[in-house]
């Protein structure tokens, strides 16, 4: 099977999946005690007259597949209806958050990555040296730590006492939001570098161990062959689905981290929709951030298959 | 976040009558000032000028209209660049704002407009705006989220260029305080040009406050500039803007760092890390936010005075004010505010109080004994809901649940969101033991008790409506001045204390936290919501 087929299968089953989650996240609403109507109008005064309009405008009437068919014609093309504690459209709401997340996630991550896996190959490379020991020792540490004690410690020594960086918010362009996003990056990403660093230790270990490592050697092959057409290669590919799951975590909104450092992003606007049963955005919110999961282990999916000749053989024998 | 919550509470209805019905005239009737000390007094002096300031509130803002988003802190911020139809003073009286009132009636307020108003575009402020500014929240179509509090409007008409005049359904002696808290002068054809866009980013809206609105969304905050045409003078700040902090420690490692010049709402129990700033200045003001065990005298167990009894002597009112609250909040004699009470009575008030009848005392043996006389000797299981947002209530309950035990009852507490412990309030499916939080906006020590008891009473938790109760409560609804409501507030209050419907549990302080480069001045009042603040605030010079 080629990449592309590979690719056109995977992608199937991410819609066939998202119209699955979709029909769940629309039932929500449905599913939610009460009245839908007396739902949407939120802590408005529920009259007979705006229950009446409010059934009138969301077709509420209509039966549960038409309904469900309305609304997803709405949101193939963007609208998922208006938020019901703002007086802006439930995607406007959401666009205003998402680069916040998505800056932040992305930060963390390049940081989580530069720091992680080399600091986990060379763990793996000098087993039982100080390397490996403080590795271990910081990876334990950072493990033990709640995120909140970690973004509080940050913003103390490096806002309050230091003046380097900013202790909350999200900053307006691209250098200043880099810079107001420096410490909540570096607290998402001492949270993830520790399940990195171990995952890269374990399968670099993994890896040199193996028979055809020893082989190699024995072949005479040079060590920087070896490291790279070998070790690396096949250590990868675990270190690869730790990746894609931690920027998938991260994507789906780093709540704590966003409520120390008041980041407007997905997870806190996630969160006090659902306190204040804001559910169109809770729907939207939900539909997208299975979107990006989904679309994450996409790209996992394509990396594993570009890299592991066994898919692509198993692929073809199919 | 506890005031947070309430006031939340406040502007999504669930308390909203509570909170405006039934009270007197906007406190004409009071003789003195709420009370308010300053934690550390700076000597700094105001009048300076301001190039920003920034302030933080602890939740965002999701419209700059106050029918779609009326929480305090949009409110507060709202205000900023939208006068109200009236205002109130530190001490809570209404006073003239873009508009000043006369009640010729009791069912006719008539409001006429200053000559000087102009909206931020240069159009001068017309009847027909504010009769917009109030009408929108009016009838049972409004899907506004204030439409609750102007159920007692029945037309809002202009009666000639420079007169509206407010006709009422029944006497509202609130309304006055209705329209200077809650009725946001808007522009009418901005409003009806943005359409459903109203008040978001686009389009938030065309005021005559002293700021205008620059730029506003829900994630990135409001900035404004100063409007140096206001109608009121000249604001001392040029630029403020308004972000939202939502955990309260981050905002005081933010004040720390000189982030922000402000905090509204202070929680309670963490002031004693906030007293530390050196930076800034904190200021306790008593008001009206109190907190109420409630308990639903028309189901078992609480039907039985001897059930609801037996729990109103497990609590510890006084020990628990101090750790719960750090010392911010006194153990409360009855529903009534002590602001109020000094407010509505003057140097009388200690006397009135003292003529309550007490709330049962701290003893786990009496417990015994009432609940040994009630219906359920054996005991009983219920749970209590605690809102994870306020941070007394969940100790208070455990504190609770554990003497509880000690005769045979047991409460299961169950942390559960703001929004789930507000709709809880009036589920009829829900524990009957309930914790009540409210905040009552004006002057008057009638306010409350009309609302929380008796059968007209729209925030009735407790389903409290004896005959007896129900006459007091209509008595102390039609009073207007302190001698006519003496009588039957100290009769109901001791019915309520010695029946318990309702164990009044908390007194608040509200605690505000202002940066050492700015003065608030005349000092922070409770009724801040009810002011175009900003106007209050000068650099320290």
């Amino acid at each position: 099977m080629t990449l592309a087929a590979y690719a056109l299968r995977r992608v199937v089953a991410i819609v066939a999946t998202i119209a699955l989650l979709s029909l769940l996240v629309f039932g929500l609403l449905a599913l939610t005690p009460g009245d839908p109507a007396t739902i949407l109008l939120g802590p408005r005064s529920a009259t007979p007259e705006a229950i009446a309009s409010i059934n009138e405008r969301y077709g509420l009437n209509d039966p549960f597949l038409v309904q469900y068919g309305n609304w997803v014609v709405a949101a193939l093309q963007g609208d998922f209806g208006d938020s019901i504690r703002a007086s802006e459209p439930v995607m406007s709401v959401i666009t205003s958050r998402l680069w916040t997340t998505v800056w932040l996630a992305l930060y963390a991550f390049i940081i989580t990555v530069v720091v992680a896996i080399p600091l986990g190959i060379l763990a793996a490379v000098r087993r039982g040296s100080w390397i490996d020991r403080f590795a271990s020792s910081i990876t334990l540490i950072a493990l033990c730590t709640p995120a909140f004690a970690i973004g509080f410690l940050l913003i103390y020594v490096f806002s309050v006492q230091l003046d380097w960086f900013p202790g909350f918010g999200n900053g307006d362009g691209f250098l200043d939001t880099i810079w107001h996003l420096t410490l909540p990056a570096l607290a998402l990403a001492t949270l993830q570098i520790p399940i990195l660093l171990r995952q890269t230790r374990a399968a670099v270990m993994d890896v040199v161990d193996r028979d055809y490592i020893v082989f190699a050697r024995s072949r005479g092959l040079s060590n920087s062959r070896i490291w790279l057409r070998y070790v690396l290669r096949n250590g990868s590919l675990p270190v690869l689905t730790s990746a894609g799951l931690i920027l998938a975590f991260s994507l789906a909104g780093a709540v704590l981290i966003e409520n120390v450092f008041a980041l407007q992003g997905l997870g806190s606007l996630l969160v006090s929709s659902v306190g204040t049963l804001d559910l169109p955005v809770v729907q939207a919110l939900a539909l997208l951030t299975a979107i990006l999961v989904l679309l994450t282990n996409l790209v996992i999916d394509l990396l594993y298959y570009a890299l592991d000749p066994r898919l692509r053989r198993a692929g073809a024998a199919a | 976040m506890a005031r947070l919550a309430k006031w939340s509470t406040l502007g999504i209805g669930l308390v909203a009558a509570a909170l405006l019905a039934g009270c007197s005239g906007g406190g004409s009737d009071a003789s003195s000032s709420s009370a308010s000390d300053a934690a550390s007094s700076s000597a700094a002096t105001g009048g300076g000028d301001i190039e920003t300031m920034t302030w933080a509130v602890p939740s965002p803002v999701m419209s700059m209209d106050s029918a779609v988003d009326p929480n305090l802190p949009s409110i507060r911020t709202q205000s900023t660049a939208f006068d109200r139809v009236l205002a109130q003073d530190n001490e809570g009286n209404i006073v003239p704002s873009v508009t000043s009132f006369e009640t010729p009636d009791p069912q006719t307020i008539v409001l006429t407009l200053r000559d000087d108003v102009k909206f931020w575009d240069g159009t001068p402020l017309t009847a027909e705006d504010v009769a917009y500014s109030i009408n929108r929240h009016v009838g049972p179509d409004s899907t506004s989220l204030q439409a609750q509090f102007f159920g007692t409007v029945e037309s809002v008409e202009v009666t000639d260029p420079k007169t509206v005049t407010v006709k009422l359904l029944a006497p509202d002696p609130a309304m006055p305080t209705k329209l200077a808290v809650f009725a946001f002068v808007r522009q009418q054809a901005y409003d009806e040009a943005a359409g459903e866009a109203a008040g978001g980013p686009e389009k938030p809206g065309m005021g005559t406050g002293p700021y205008s609105i620059v730029s506003y969304s829900s994630a990135d905050g409001v900035v404004f500039a100063r409007n140096d045409a206001y109608w009121g003078g000249v604001p001392k700040a040029k630029e403020i803007k308004v972000v939202t902090i939502e955990d309260p420690e981050t905002a005081r490692l933010a004040m720390s760092s000189g982030e922000i010049n402000g905090f509204f709402d202070v929680p309670l129990i963490a002031t004693r890390q906030w007293d530390e700033l050196d930076n800034a200045t904190m200021s306790y003001v008593n008001g009206g936010y109190m907190d109420y065990l409630a308990m639903d005298t028309s189901r078992a167990p609480f039907d039985d005075v001897n059930a609801r009894l037996a729990i109103a002597h497990l609590l510890d009112r006084a020990a628990l004010a101090q750790p719960l609250f750090n010392g911010r909040a006194v153990a409360a004699t009855s529903l009534v505010p002590e602001v109020q009470m000094t407010t509505t009575f003057g140097s009388e008030a200690g006397a009135v109080t003292a003529a309550f009848a007490p709330i049962p005392e701290f003893s786990i043996e009496k417990a015994k004994e009432a609940l040994a006389k009630s219906a359920t000797p054996d005991g009983f299981a219920l749970d209590l809901a605690v809102d994870t947002t306020q941070p007394w209530m969940s100790p208070l309950a455990q504190n609770l649940a554990e003497a509880a035990k000690q005769i045979g009852i047991t409460i299961t507490v169950k942390p559960v969101s703001a929004a789930d412990w507000g709709a809880g309030l009036f589920d009829p499916a829900a524990s009957p033991l309930q914790l009540v939080s409210l905040a009552a906006p004006t002057t008057w020590a009638g306010e409350l008790p009309p609302v929380m008891v008796g059968e007209a009473a729209p925030f009735n938790i407790a389903k409290y409506a004896t005959p007896e109760a129900n006459e007091l409560a209509g008595a102390i609804a039609v009073a207007t001045t302190s001698a006519e409501l003496k009588e039957p507030l100290i009769a109901l209050m001791s019915d309520v204390n010695t029946n318990v419907p309702y164990v009044s549990l908390f007194n608040e302080q509200v605690a505000v936290a202002i940066g050492n480069t700015l003065v608030w001045d005349g000092g922070y009042s409770y009724f801040a919501p009810g002011q175009v603040w900003p106007m209050n605030i000068s650099g320290a010079q």
